[in-house]
């Protein structure tokens, strides 16, 4: 099996595994998630960064890879790299299958490395969101490939005697930019190859830094190289120069394909002689990346909803965050909106939001109450969080996690406004936060628990009253821990039956 | 279901309501087939599926229920993604004994679903109930999607004049009501007809608009042909959902059966401790004439095994 063999096979693999989680995650495979995610690059430096020691394992080995083989990360790990040659195969396969030798773009390259690596490290996630490759990669699936599954699942349902599944929770503007940035990532990919692994990626520019003093590269054969060019032709990061007959290690995704075509087998994958290193355009630089950002803010407005009614539920903190977050700081700091916990949510109650929040919290997922709630037994995405954005919790533990408080408005109770019995919103609640007190002769009217209340949203959720809600959710800034529901009070006056009482 | 099917039955039921409108009462139609048949059946003192087994033989057979070729529609409580041992919804080794006689009688089909309130999957899963139909050989089938469900009148409704109903309650041959007995904080006690609350689309409309009278006229829409209520594992405060421990669950280990589902929810109120009359859904529909409530006027066979 020939180098470029392995790296086909090899990374087809990795590629399917990730659209298997983003596609049929369940809380059966989180550990798949986790063992593949830890081999990636930003979630597993930003999990390094929120102080799990495990994560430097996944990191140390990327590094020692790339320490030994240059960037062979890019084209045998990197999902978002493997679906970019998924593009570049077809341009093999165009009458037009030749890539161009490519410049530099040296500054833009450290430019993107460096604002990603200063902002990430003043805990502002905007750069690591928007250019990291696998979140990039999970949103490509989580926003678009997954709910077209769904639908095509659900619609030969019937059909086929199966269950349907549930519906991606995803706001059109998320869809929209995840479509734009398949478009744009295709169609640079097509024409200019690994031209993003090259300029915007950080990820490719830090294992490019480490390249340069990789202990394998790609070396040309000088003495009986022809200058036939196949080399270049089928170079997708452009980076041979046959002039001086060098290759740029930096920019050398380790795909393989140079050797591939080379007639004579001049080229070989070795011990370099010398590294040469061309400039930088500055011009080109400036081009591509005002084209990809500016692309990047096609941004459609969530309408605003205006309700004439005079009680209108008016959050103060209406950004609530899956337990686990902690706080709004830690999760601000280390989610880059991969989209993992929200392909993975059971309830779909976690929704990815574009530029509602501001820019630390682009792309970065929260609850949307009232259109579900969080599942009480439910702790899958603090177990697929593969940054630590989502600190993982054991079932136990997350059932006492508050991560907002329920408040209860009763001009707009049902019980309030036309003295009938309802209970909804009790009937809901996990812990009985939501408790029921005496009103008026037998009817009862809700009153919240505060320290008992988690604030999972059920409660939101199931009150019938239109079109506002009786009771609904504050998010906490800063998580908590609510006091354990008590049970059995009642439990004693049932002994056992001797006789039926009738 | 077809459109002609449905229009077929549709026409079907409203007859039979009209036909019982005219007759006056409702209790002579649902009288036991064969002299001598209790009209309730409760039993105590074994597993579900052995209680099951026993209280069906003293109804006469679950032949007399389920013809062969027959479509059958069991609706179990699935309403919570919260595992057996805490009783928020029914047993699932109730439902898979059910499901199997069913098959055993001849049954072309056997579904079971239920209008959830936690996430489907996961409840179906959790409950146990998914794995139980599956190795009774039944089909579990959706029930919170609201294109599986159909606009339909309730006959002499005071408070529900319409509802939407799952399209497997108006296909069916036969309708078996599987509730378990739990606390319940807005009407004290689920059995019996609180139950079929999870064959509607909107119940958060039923929440809006006095719940009692809505459970007690939808409860003449559409009788089970029978209803078994589990009160295996009795969750005895904190209902219907429980906080998630044991605390709350008294090993009752009783079961009944019948086919009035009025008194099926009086005799498990009396079971529960609490009297038929203080829930209002039961005494509203005695009040319609739906059922007996007052336990004196019908013969009951008490098993203890």
């Amino acid at each position: 099996m020939t180098l470029k063999k392995l790296r086909v096979v090899f990374s087809i693999i990795v590629l399917l595994l990730f659209a298997f989680i983003f596609i049929f995650g369940t809380d059966k495979t989180t550990h798949l998630s986790e063992t593949l995610t830890a081999l990636q690059v930003m979630p597993a430096t930003l999990k390094l960064m929120a102080g799990a020691g495990a994560a430097a394992i996944g990191l140390g080995i990327i590094l020692l890879l790339t320490l030994l083989f240059g960037r062979v990360y890019c084209s045998f790990m990197c999902p978002l790299g493997t679906l970019q040659d998924i593009f570049i195969f077809l341009k093999y396969k165009s009458k037009r299958k030749f890539f161009r030798r490519e410049k530099n773009y040296r500054l833009l390259r450290y430019a993107a490395l460096t604002a990603t690596a200063l902002l990430s490290g003043f805990g502002v996630m905007t750069a690591a969101a928007l250019l990291d490759p696998y979140s990039n990669f999970g949103r490509v699936f989580t926003s678009i490939v997954k709910p077209a599954w769904v639908w095509l699942h659900n619609s030969n349902a019937q059909l086929f005697h199966l269950k349907p599944l549930t519906q991606q929770n995803i706001p059109l503007d998320v869809a929209a930019y995840s479509a734009a940035i398949l478009v744009l990532l295709g169609a640079f990919s097509y024409f200019r190859g690994r031209i993003f692994c090259n300029t915007l990626c950080p990820v490719g520019g830090l294992l490019g830094l480490i390249s340069r003093y990789s202990f394998f590269k790609i070396k040309i054969n000088r003495e009986k190289c022809d200058s036939c060019a196949k080399c270049m032709a089928v170079c997708k990061a452009g980076c041979i120069d046959l002039k001086s007959g060098t290759v740029d290690n930096e920019r050398c995704v380790a795909c393989f394909n140079c050797i591939e075509a080379c007639d004579s087998r001049d080229m070989s994958f070795g011990i370099p002689v010398k590294v040469t290193l061309p400039d930088p355009s500055r011009r080109q630089a400036v081009k591509t990346i005002s084209m990809l950002f500016g692309s990047a803010l096609i941004y459609f407005s969530s309408a605003r909803k205006v309700f004439a009614n005079i009680y209108p539920v008016k959050k103060k903190n209406p950004i609530i965050l899956p337990p686990g977050a902690q706080s709004l700081s830690n999760y601000r700091k280390y989610c880059t909106g991969c989209q993992l916990c929200v392909a993975y949510c059971p309830t779909k109650v976690l929704k990815p939001s574009l530029f509602e929040d501001g820019y630390k919290a682009v792309l970065q997922p929260k609850l949307d109450y009232p259109a579900y709630y969080c599942l009480y037994e439910c702790n899958t995405c603090s177990q697929v969080c593969p940054t630590h954005a989502i600190r993982p919790l054991r079932q136990a533990d997350k059932k006492l996690v508050k991560i907002g408080t329920a408040k209860f408005i009763k001009e707009n109770c049902i019980v309030y406004e036309k003295n009938v019995e309802c209970v909804s919103c009790n009937e809901y609640c996990p812990t009985k936060a939501a408790a029921m007190v005496p009103y008026k002769g037998d009817l009862l009217i809700p009153q919240v628990k505060e320290n008992l209340c988690i604030g999972c949203g059920a409660c939101e959720k199931a009150c019938p009253s239109k079109p506002h809600k009786a009771i609904y959710v504050e998010g906490l800034k800063i998580q908590g821990t609510a006091d354990k529901p008590k049970g059995g009070q009642k439990r004693k006056k049932f002994g056992i039956m001797k006789e039926f009482p009738f | 279901m077809h459109r002609r099917e449905f229009i077929k039955k549709s026409v079907a039921m409203a007859a039979t309501a009209a036909a019982a409108t005219t007759l006056g009462s409702v209790k002579k139609l649902m009288a036991a087939p064969a002299a001598g048949t209790p009209a309730l059946v409760a039993v105590k003192g074994a597993a579900p599926g052995k209680m099951y087994k026993s209280a069906i033989n003293a109804l006469g057979g679950i032949k007399t229920f389920v013809k062969p070729n027959q479509i059958v529609v069991v609706k179990p409580n699935i309403g919570w993604n919260v595992e057996p041992e805490y009783a928020a919804n029914t047993n699932p080794e109730l439902v898979k004994e059910i499901v199997k006689s069913c098959l055993d009688a001849g049954a072309k089909k056997v579904y079971v679903f239920d209008h959830t309130c936690d996430q489907w999957q996961k409840s179906y899963k959790t409950s146990g109930i998914e794995n139980a139909v599956k190795e009774a050989g039944g089909v579990i089938s959706p029930g919170n999607e609201p294109r599986l469900y159909q606009a339909v009148k309730v006959p002499g409704g005071k408070a529900l004049k319409d509802a939407a109903v799952h399209e497997l309650i108006l296909s069916s041959d036969v309708f078996i009501n599987v509730p378990v007995l739990k606390s319940h904080g807005s009407t004290k006690l689920t059995i019996g007809m609180k139950n079929l609350m999870g064959i509607v689309r909107d119940r958060g409309w039923w929440h809006a608009n006095n719940l009692h009278q809505c459970i007690a006229d939808f409860a003449a829409f559409r009788r089970p042909d029978l209803t078994i209520v589990d009160a295996y594992r009795v969750m005895t405060d904190n209902g219907p959902r429980g906080v998630g421990s044991g605390e709350d669950i008294a090993p009752m280990q009783s079961l009944i059966a019948t086919r009035d589902i009025v008194a099926a929810d009086a005799a498990a109120a009396k079971i529960f401790g609490i009297e038929p009359e203080e829930i209002k859904y039961i005494k509203y529909a005695a009040e319609k004439n739906l059922g007996a409530m007052d336990l004196n006027t019908i013969n009951i066979k008490k098993i203890s095994l």
